[in-house]
């Protein structure tokens, strides 16, 4: 089920009402049952790898914390990661090697010999696993308690708002959350329903308009050069921001509504001043998983130069090949790794660089340009991330100029911009450049400020706005969010 | 409970006051888009305001549109012809208009069915569906279009303002160019009583010499012969004529006669005239692409088809 479609407006009033009107008692089974139905709206049988896991983790977590045994409980720790990782090994790296290995054995001439398998990825495993997995390392670390309760247990991994696309939520933020008491509040409703509104607005109105576009350049690389390569990556930035953020609001204010607060996985990450900023304002969930359950045990920055520079470096190679069994994912981590690694070698020579623009009253201009080049140096990596091949990648960045603007096709006499009529392709331009604007003004909080304006006039005038542009510059082609498949 | 009486007040006020404007909203735009005469809208907006009176009414595809010229069928039967067929559309599509026609207009003696391959093929999915949204609350509409995309449709009729997400920038034209007409009283003039001439020569549109099969879809026969039975019923001739097609595109297809032949059997011989192996299909200067007459060649066909309709006794000439 998806958060855009006609079925969640009627799931998701259901079992909010119902959630309320339910003896506290019987709240977490309800929101587990709902959570069950969600997934199993996509593939009913892939509820049963849920169930695997979340088997193993429970009874994991639960010896971890009895055993006074140190090296039980590493054993323990092990076969509960094991299993999550072969879990995801199966579904998403098996053919990913496969190929990988059947393309070292061709250049020797020889053919692979391990057949392929044609299984379907479940939806967003990479988030529940990853969830499952900071359980029993927390468990382990002696941070949470392990939950006795198994129905709450399961519901900690399948809490339906955050199941296929996260946020990638800790035990110690969430499993406390599902004991206690929430009543209504008609504050936080509100919240939450404001926030989802957002969140529907930026998925079909900007991400899925812009998705058009996107696809016409990057479906047919081939056909184009020049400035469409770089607008349709520029297009793509915003497409995936719009529709992963979009997800995020909505999980948000989904959960935020019933009187759970998620955390925060997006921060107007387009308008960071460095790599290592924008890390911390784009899928800030994932980001400091990594931080935490990786980059820290590794050593941080706390080792020798090279070292840490390593560190940074394998940390966004595992994050590139988190989101995709690809080798274009592979190069997109490593470009943010290279990024990071530059951005702490040359941060001397920034400083003086600011300082010179402070001293000359130009500090603004130098955030600006800082911004700038943060943003280019994405959308540079974004590339990767969106190319269909390796192939067509290179083919993107071999092309990318100033030159060529030609960025109309014609059509059976119709001009077409990047595949769309002008009149939409500067209406999705108006979307990017309404969004900016509304987070420049609020860049603290990622919600929009005139919702809570202190005129109702204003207030209200802008809901319906918002509600109105989706009904009627909505594209409900029932567009999957882009996350779904990792 | 008294505590959430003024959110419960405030939240009525806000849901209230969004209903009414997305239902004046929607109620505007689809009003307008009653009185558009733009992009066939006047076809279906005629014939769903029981303007449509002729005697004989020409229904189909694109094929029928630029190939029934009304004005030479009028002149040679002296009657009233009008070419209601609507381009893009297939028989499910289009079966409403005729319904609808069948039940309003006693004037009207004959339908006339132009008709070609892919009348009668299982086309999957609407095609431009903005023309005829203005009047899916009309029973004929809903049904039909119901019957090609449930899902949609149901929902566009029965949730409140769905109908406003699925609207494309085209029923907002509509809408705008319906409300022009209404302020400035301006009604399109149709001196060729529906038929749109094509000037242009031949251009091939086969790009490769594979050939095809036509599918006829089982469902739509039985939804003919239901048809049939209600304009005859409604004291209403159905005659259905296959639209010829360039040779090139006849090729093209391995069972064109078998389609030719069923579709003979579901209409009744007496009742059914085939251009398909007619001389018109072997010249080119009559089409402007394989499956479409240009002028020259729908002038021709439709007073050959006049001249046959007369001698079988199909149609008498009117005094």
């Amino acid at each position: 089920m998806l958060f855009n479609s006609f079925e969640f407006l009627i799931f998701f009033p259901i079992v909010t009402i119902l959630y309320f009107v339910m003896p506290y008692k019987f709240r977490w089974a309800w929101l587990l049952a709902a959570s069950c139905y969600f997934y199993m709206t996509f593939i009913p049988i892939y509820i049963l790898i849920l169930g695997f896991t979340i088997v193993i983790d429970y009874f994991a977590g639960l010896y971890i914390e009895k055993t006074n045994d140190v090296r039980k409980k590493k054993l323990l720790l092990i076969i509960s990661l094991l299993s999550n990782i072969s879990i995801l090994g199966v579904f998403k790296y098996y053919n990913f090697i496969n190929e990988t290995l059947s393309f070292i054995v061709s250049i020797s001439g020889h053919q692979n010999p391990i057949p392929f398998l044609k299984i379907l990825l479940p939806i967003g495993l990479s988030f529940h696993t990853f969830q499952a997995m900071s359980y029993t390392i927390e468990v382990y670390r002696g941070n949470q308690k392990a939950e006795k309760h198994f129905g709450i247990y399961a519901l900690y991994v399948m809490f339906y708002p955050q199941l296929v696309a996260g946020p990638i939520e800790r035990p110690q933020n969430m499993l406390h959350q599902f004991q206690e008491k929430h009543y209504f509040n008609y504050e936080r409703a509100t919240d939450g329903l404001k926030l989802m509104l957002w969140g529907v607005f930026k998925k079909v109105v900007i991400a899925d308009r812009l998705s058009i576009m996107v696809n016409e350049v990057y479906n047919h690389v081939d056909s184009y050069q020049g400035i469409p390569l770089i607008l349709a990556t520029v297009f793509f930035a915003f497409q995936i921001y719009c529709d992963f953020s979009g997800y995020s609001d909505i999980a948000l204010g989904s959960a935020e509504v019933m009187g759970f607060k998620l955390m925060q996985n997006f921060n107007t990450p387009y308008f960071a001043k460095s790599i290592g900023e924008f890390w911390t304002r784009w899928h800030i969930s994932l980001s400091t998983w990594f931080r935490d359950y990786l980059y820290i045990p590794l050593g941080g920055n706390r080792v020798t130069k090279w070292r840490w520079y390593s560190n940074l470096f394998v940390v966004f190679l595992v994050s590139g090949l988190w989101h995709g069994a690809n080798w274009t994912f592979v190069i997109w981590g490593a470009l943010h790794g290279l990024y990071q690694i530059l951005g702490v070698a040359t941060q001397k020579i920034k400083d003086k660089v600011q300082q010179i623009y402070a001293s000359i009253g130009l500090i603004n201009a130098y955030g600006l340009v800082s911004t700038l080049v943060t943003f280019t140096l994405v959308c540079f990596a974004w590339i990767f991330f969106r190319a269909n091949s390796f192939a067509d990648a290179f083919y993107i960045v071999k092309h990318l100029s100033f030159t060529s603007l030609d960025i109309v096709n014609d059509t059976r006499g119709k001009d077409l911009y990047l595949g769309i009529p002008l009149w939409r392709f500067f209406l999705s331009i108006f979307g990017i450049v309404f969004l900016l604007v509304t987070e420049y003004f609020n860049r603290s909080a990622a919600r929009v400020p005139l919702f809570y304006a202190s005129n109702k006039v204003v207030r209200w005038g802008s809901m319906y706005m918002v509600i109105l542009a989706i009904l009627i510059l909505g594209y409900f082609e029932t567009n999957e969010f882009i996350y779904f498949q990792f | 409970m008294k505590v959430y009486i003024p959110y419960l007040k405030e939240c009525l006020y806000f849901s209230a006051i969004l209903v009414v404007m997305l239902f004046v909203f929607q109620k505007i735009l689809i009003k307008g888009a009653t009185y558009s005469d733009n992009n066939r809208t006047d076809k279906v907006n005629r014939i769903f305001d029981h303007e449509i009176r002729n005697d004989i009414v020409v229904f189909g595809t694109s094929v029928a549109e630029v190939g029934m010229n009304a004005n030479v069928l009028s002149k040679k039967l002296n009657r009233s012809v009008y070419n209601a067929a609507i381009d893009g559309t297939s028989f499910p599509q289009y079966k409403c208009l005729i319904e609808e026609l069948s039940v309003y207009s006693t004037e009207t003696k004959y339908v006339l069915l132009a008709i070609t391959y892919f009348d009668f093929m299982n086309m999957g999915q609407l095609y431009a569906p903005d023309r005829f949204y203005a009047h899916l609350d009309n029973k004929y509409v809903f049904d039909d279009f119901k019957s090609i995309d449930r899902d949609k449709i149901i929902k566009m009729r029965y949730v409140p303002f769905y109908s406003i997400t699925q609207f494309s920038n085209l029923f907002y034209k509509f809408s705008a160019i319906g409300w022009k007409n209404y302020f400035t009283k301006s009604k399109k003039v149709d001196m060729l009583n529906g038929f749109v001439p094509h000037y242009e020569k031949y251009v091939s549109t086969i790009t490769d010499s594979s050939k095809d099969v036509i599918k006829l879809d089982s469902a739509q026969k039985y939804s003919f012969l239901k048809l049939k039975e209600k304009l005859e019923k409604n004291n209403k001739e159905i005659l259905v004529v296959f639209m010829p097609m360039y040779r090139a595109g006849k090729d093209h297809f391995t069972n064109l006669n078998e389609v030719v032949s069923s579709i003979k059997e579901w209409v009744g011989s007496d009742r059914f005239i085939d251009y398909t192996n007619s001389v018109y299909c072997n010249d080119k200067n009559n089409f402007y692409n394989n499956n479409h007459l240009n002028l020259v060649g729908a002038t021709l066909v439709t007073e050959d088809l006049a001249n046959q309709l007369l001698s079988r006794g199909i149609v008498k000439k009117k005094d």
